[in-house]
């Protein structure tokens, strides 16, 4: 059996993967958990929550490797598609559609000072992209976290280049009118 | 057109979102990961094969419990009264080892023909 190099393609990897080769299924573990874990817990501001999303995504990703068809949807594009999922699932579970009476009082919680004066500038910012719409708070995770280029973005929402390039546009814009209100104690927290 | 009027620019929302530092996946998640072998090609045909073997003797098991419960109904079904009365001349003793009459009577209790 060949070696196993950063040049071995994924849909290689899976193959092996599915015939029972260790090697391979480290390989994409290796390649992949690191994005997976990043992508939910930006949707989700939770490490704890990120990783059962991961594992869950993983595991499923294991089921699915028998059946994987060369030439298909990327490995990458699959998993982000199955967290996502799993991430909307946990959001919803999150926010019950009759909001709880402490639910506006959580919000102004989470952009309080701390007690030491300095303004949380990770929960503010975490905050607002979680509060982004779905598709805009995937964009920009995608290709301002995750380095994924526009074109690769696009191809995962399954939308235009163009499309893309407004939608993060727009994400953008959102972003800096969540974050205005807060702009001194951002900026001024920088270290 | 619509012009924006934040006082955040694009470089300071850059400034904002490196504040956002993912974690790395844990050891505990990393080995669990790895060791997660995908499932064998061959295990649902497996599956299959003994779910259909469970259902074969399943059937076979209810056809024989049938076979044997049949008289068991027959008696279960009659009205009690016929069977304080009257007794089918099929299940009569054998003479000679001759067959049941092939005419079918009731027959009283004290084995005398009824109307």
């Amino acid at each position: 059996m060949a070696e196993i190099s950063g040049d071995t393609g994924d849909d290689d990897l899976v193959a092996r993967a599915a015939r029972g080769d260790g090697a391979a299924s480290r390989a994409l573990a290796d390649r992949h958990l690191s994005a997976v874990v990043s992508f939910s817990w930006y949707r989700l501001g939770d490490r704890l929550e990120a990783e059962d999303v991961a594992q869950e995504t993983m595991l499923r990703f294991s089921r699915k490797a028998p059946d994987w068809e060369p030439g298909g949807p990327k490995v990458r594009t699959w998993l982000y598609r199955v967290a996502g999922n799993l991430c909307i699932d946990r959001q919803r579970a999150r926010r019950p559609e009759y909001p709880i009476e402490d639910a506006e009082e959580t919000a102004v919680v989470d952009i309080q000072p701390h007690l030491d004066g300095k303004l949380d500038a990770r929960r503010v910012v975490h905050k607002a992209l979680t509060d982004l719409p779905h598709r805009q708070q995937v964009i920009l995770i995608l290709v301002y976290y995750l380095g994924h280029t526009v074109r690769d973005a696009a191809d995962m929402l399954d939308i235009s280049e163009h499309a893309a390039e407004s939608l993060l546009a727009r994400a953008r814009r959102a972003m800096r009118a969540a974050l205005e209100p807060n702009r001194e104690g951002l900026l001024g927290a920088r270290s | 057109m619509k012009t924006d009027s934040f006082s955040i620019s694009d470089t300071d929302l850059d400034v904002a979102l490196d504040r956002l530092e993912p974690p790395a996946p844990s050891e505990t998640l990393r080995r669990r990961v790895e060791t997660m072998a995908p499932e064998s090609r061959r295990s649902p045909e497996i599956r299959r094969y003994a779910t259909a073997a469970v259902l074969v003797l399943a059937i076979g098991a209810a056809g024989l419990l049938r076979l044997e419960t049949p008289p068991q109904t027959a008696v279960a079904e009659a009205p009690p009264a016929q069977l304080v009365s009257e007794i089918e001349a099929e299940d009569l003793p054998l003479v000679d080892g001759l067959g049941p009459p092939e005419r079918r009577e009731t027959l009283s209790v004290a084995g005398l023909p009824l109307e």
